[in-house]
């Protein structure tokens, strides 16, 4: 009787448009161009009927593929709009942005699934915080903790989010994902959470060195000098690359405010040295040398680097620490692809 | 001798005097000179209205009056640095009305006065040295390029830096936006503004752009970053203008160089060295007008 009533159930169902699937099996085999093409014309009603197709218990699905062949046609909405707006994103959600996420409930029962889910609210979460959605990012950070209580990972990116949107208080008028003001927390809420999400990430994973110099700057602009300090000394011994130019940034801010400007300075100057043009380090040495009542120096040092401006090619890892880059998410949608290669 | 020559004569005369005293109690001003200028903006006097001399304004500085000389404004070159906002949200009318409003601005400069072009978006850019010959600001100001963050406060930092005190500068900056990529905080910039002989004009345009999930979409004319920019204007004697749209650029950037052309520059040498801040009263005799000049300056000690 049972299953008579799947067979019936499988029969009134709406289906998906023609070539839906073999689309989805395109996506899945790589061809991914060809794919995101072929399901560029589908209605609010196709998807509402593929939709329904993909969640049919007795019909098992290619989910994953199709979850990440819909965000991927969703972000070249989003690209779009970002060069057509001079950068500036827009941060609604379109029917392919639904169908994804709408996929995600089917994709969640099958074997393996949940870790998908996490792992793609993960990516989903970096991208939305690089197009500088942060309420998105944030979203897509909690829901993944709903699939996985237990990724360092996804902490980071609920604080990263977290930090961005109470650093810049971000009210889309377009409608991002918990856009009612009504709504939304105040930044220090959202601040303090964000904090308690770091100090999570580093309860998990204690070398995540990245997560120690975001908790470390936020302490010191929370007015918790100590263990800013501590944190960010830490961070500095930890860390290479953008992340250490950063650490000592961050430090000499903790300094300053402490009032020790010539430890400040040092590192200040061990900043501007670490990275290549950066322009953040020479601001902040050259404050902390006009604090020192040397004009000269500052002048010579803030000259120097404007002139090198633009050389970078925007390449500031202090601009970077709040918007993201937009590789952070790309890449981790390239895993998930590859994941469905095996 | 004409008063422009008397008061760099003075200015020269009392830095060459302060570096042979070597007490470490010297005050000198973050200009490196005795002398205070004021930069005094006169409103709601009739059109036709005579100049205003020495006797028609009360100077006050910490309370106690003083004596001044007034410098004849025309005697003064304008050394203007223009610093303006190139981030995302400036792309399309706002910043080819800029561009217009700024050549424009170039154009009513007279040989003597300088100009230099800072420009910021998440990165700031020094693209035009302070120089009497104006095409490299015109030239730089075709390769202006919207896209990116708002970095105000490092902007207006560099601009009070680099070009020196040793003559008062106007810096004219332009911004649409909440600064939300700078260095420097609020309170950094104010210590630097307070400390810096620049007179600071601000032109602040509503961001009204439609689709853009970065920045504020409106910002109320009392909003904090508004009010900010207002406040470290006004320090310095400047005053915050809002446009509410592209078109209205031009005439903001106009009215600041008429009213550079029609103020009164008054300086004077203060009787009181005390170290810190001073805080400055200028008034006009006669109940006719308004005047609007710096609320203070900073005495360093050396």
């Amino acid at each position: 009787m049972g299953m008579q009533l799947a067979a019936l159930a499988l029969i009134l169902m709406p289906s998906a448009p023609a070539g839906y699937w073999s689309a989805v099996a395109e996506y899945a085999g790589g061809d991914r161009a060809a794919a995101v093409k072929a399901i560029d014309a589908m209605t609010r009603a196709d998807l509402a009927a593929a939709l329904k197709e993909a969640s049919a218990p007795f019909a098992p699905r290619p989910l994953r593929a199709a979850v990440l062949l819909h965000a991927e046609r969703e972000r070249t909405d989003r690209r779009e709009a970002v060069e057509g707006s001079g950068g500036q994103p827009d941060c609604f959600v379109g029917p392919h942005g639904s169908m994804a996420e709408a996929l995600l409930e089917p994709t969640a029962e099958q074997p393996g699934g949940r870790a998908f889910v996490a792992d793609f609210a993960l990516a989903q979460s970096l991208h939305q915080r690089s197009l500088l959605c942060f309420k998105n990012a944030l979203y897509w950070a909690e829901l993944g903790l709903k699939s996985d209580s237990k990724a360092p990972a996804l902490y980071l990116a609920a604080a990263l989010a977290g930090e961005s949107l109470g650093t810049f208080g971000i009210e889309p008028t377009s409608a991002g994902r918990g856009a009612i003001s009504a709504q939304t927390p105040r930044r220090g809420t959202v601040l303090e959470r964000a904090q308690d999400r770091y100090e999570k990430a580093l309860s998990l994973e204690p070398g995540l060195v990245v997560a120690r110099l975001r908790l470390g700057r936020m302490q010191g602009n929370a007015g918790k000098a100590d263990a800013a300090r501590k944190n960010l000394a830490l961070a500095v011994t930890q860390a290479e690359g953008p992340v250490l130019y950063l650490a000592r940034l961050f430090l000499g801010r903790v300094l300053e405010e402490a009032g020790d400007l010539d430890s400040a300075i040092r590192h200040y100057r061990d900043a501007a040295q670490a990275e290549e043009l950066p322009q953040a380090a020479n601001v902040a040495l050259a404050h902390a040398l006009t604090l020192k009542g040397d004009r000269g120096a500052a002048r010579e040092v803030l000259e120097t680097a404007l002139a090198r401006a633009g050389r970078r090619g925007g390449e500031e890892p202090y601009w970077f620490y709040f918007v993201g880059s937009p590789t952070d998410g790309e890449a981790a949608f390239e895993r998930l692809r590859a994941g469905l290669k095996k | 001798m004409t008063a422009l020559a008397r008061a760099l004569t003075l200015c020269l005369a009392t830095t060459a005097s302060a570096q042979t005293v070597p007490s470490a109690q010297v005050p000198i001003f973050a200009a490196h000179v005795e002398s205070v200028v004021i930069d005094a903006f006169v409103s709601g006097r009739p059109p036709n209205a005579p100049r205003l001399e020495v006797r028609d304004f009360v100077l006050k500085d910490d309370g106690v009056s003083q004596s001044f000389d007034l410098i004849p404004a025309e005697e003064l070159p304008i050394r203007a640095v223009l610093v303006f906002d190139t981030s995302g949200s400036m792309k399309g009318a706002k910043l080819d009305r800029l561009r217009a409003a700024a050549e424009s601005f170039v154009e009513k400069l007279g040989p003597q006065d300088e100009v230099a072009l800072v420009s910021f978006s998440e990165e700031v850019a020094w693209l035009a040295p302070l120089s009497r010959e104006k095409t490299s600001t015109r030239v730089s100001l075709l390769r202006l390029r919207a896209a990116g963050g708002t970095s105000a406060h490092d902007a207006l930092f560099a601009a009070l830096l680099i070009p020196g005190s040793s003559f008062r500068t106007l810096v004219v900056l332009f911004t649409d936006g909440e600064d939300n990529s700078s260095w420097l905080d609020e309170k950094q910039l104010r210590k630097f503004v307070q400390r810096s002989n620049s007179l600071i004009h601000v032109v602040s345009a509503r961001s009204d752009e439609a689709a853009t999930g970065f920045g504020p979409r409106y910002r109320a004319p009392g909003s904090s970053h508004v009010k900010t920019m207002r406040e470290l204007a006004e320090v310095t004697g400047g005053a915050l203008v809002e446009v509410d749209s592209p078109a209205r650029i031009e005439a903001a950037f106009t009215g600041i160089i008429e009213a550079m052309r029609g103020r009164y520059v008054l300086r004077y040498d203060p009787e009181n060295p005390r170290p810190g801040w001073h805080r400055l009263e200028l008034q006009l005799r006669s109940g006719a007008g308004k005047v609007r000049g710096r609320t203070g300056y900073w005495m360093e000690t050396r």
